[in-house]
C-alpha cells in the first residue's frame, strides 16, 4: 500500500465532517436521478462513507434531519439496528423520523 | 441550461414541461401506479429488513423479469406498441444493458410523465429520457383505464 492510500484512523472531526460533506454532495450529483435504491446505496461514494463507520452516524442523522434523503440503507448497515416499523417501509417521511427518534434517544442528535 | 436537459439531452430536442417540485419520498414506480407517498424498489441486500416496499412475489431485484412481475401485481400486461389506445394505459419500463432503470407512465393526450428519482415530475415524449441515464425504452406495459 502506497503511503497516499494508507488508511488513516481516528481523522478529526472537521476532517471527518468535510470528508463526509464532499461524498455526500458527490453521491447526490451522480445519483439524484435514480429511481432503484441498489444502484444508489452501492455508489462509491454511499460506500465510502458507510467506511466511515460509526463516527458517520451523527453526520448521517444531521443530514437526515435537513434533507430526509436516502440514507436508511447505510444507517442499517453500520448501526446493525432498524428503528423502522415493518408497516412503515418505504415511507421516507416515517423512515426518517424514526430514526431521528432513534438518534435523539442516543444523544447523536 | 435547465439542470435535467443536463441529466438528460434527449429534453433539449423535444418539449418537456416541469409538473412539480423536487421530492424524495416517492420514486418513478410509485408515480406510475398514482403513489405520491412511497418508494417502491427492490434492493439487492437489506442488512436487517426489507427497507423499500416492493410487491409481494416479485423477485427482489432490478432484472426487467422482476420488474414485469412487480407490475403486473397493479395490474400490467406486456403489450406490443406505445401507441395510445383507448380504454388502456400504459408504463413503459427503460432499460441500461438489460437493467430497468427508470418507468413512466403514458397521459390521455399520448404524452409521458415521469418522476425522475429524487428530482421534478416532468411531462415528455417517450425517448426524450432515453441515452446514458436510463438507456432506453426495453418493455411497454399495459392495464385497462382505471380512470
Amino acid at each position: 500500500m502506497s503511503a497516499d492510500a494508507a488508511i488513516r484512523l481516528d481523522p478529526p472531526p472537521s476532517e471527518l465532517r468535510e470528508r463526509f460533506a464532499r461524498l455526500a454532495a458527490q453521491w447526490r450529483e451522480e445519483t439524484d436521478h435514480l429511481s432503484s435504491v441498489t444502484p444508489m446505496v452501492l455508489h462509491p461514494a454511499y460506500q465510502r462513507i458507510i467506511g466511515m463507520g460509526p463516527a458517520a452516524v451523527p453526520l448521517i442523522l444531521e443530514d437526515l434531519a435537513r434533507t430526509s434523503d436516502h440514507w436508511f440503507w447505510a444507517l442499517q448497515a453500520i448501526t446493525g439496528e432498524n428503528p423502522v416499523a415493518p408497516a412503515d417501509s418505504g415511507q421516507v417521511p416515517r423512515m426518517a423520523a424514526a430514526w431521528l427518534a432513534w438518534g435523539r434517544e442516543r444523544g447523536l442528535l | 441550461m435547465h439542470h435535467l436537459v443536463r441529466r438528460f439531452p434527449g429534453l433539449a430536442s423535444s418539449s418537456f414541461t416541469v409538473t412539480s417540485s423536487r421530492t424524495r419520498d416517492y420514486n418513478c414506480f410509485a408515480w406510475a401506479v398514482y403513489r405520491t407517498d412511497v418508494w417502491i424498489s427492490p434492493v439487492l441486500y437489506d442488512p436487517i429488513q426489507d427497507l423499500y416496499t416492493w410487491p409481494a412475489g416479485a423477485a427482489r431485484e432490478d432484472t426487467l423479469e422482476a420488474w414485469s412481475a412487480a407490475l403486473a401485481a397493479f395490474g400490467f400486461e406486456p403489450c406490443a406498441t406505445a401507441d395510445l389506445e383507448p380504454r388502456f394505459e400504459k408504463v413503459a419500463v427503460y432499460a441500461s444493458a438489460e437493467t430497468p432503470t427508470h418507468m413512466a407512465r403514458q397521459l390521455a393526450t399520448g404524452r409521458w410523465t415521469s418522476k425522475l428519482g429524487k428530482l421534478e415530475d416532468v411531462e415528455h415524449d417517450l425517448h426524450a429520457l432515453a441515452g446514458s441515464g436510463y438507456g432506453e425504452v426495453a418493455l411497454i406495459l399495459r392495464r385497462p383505464s382505471p380512470r
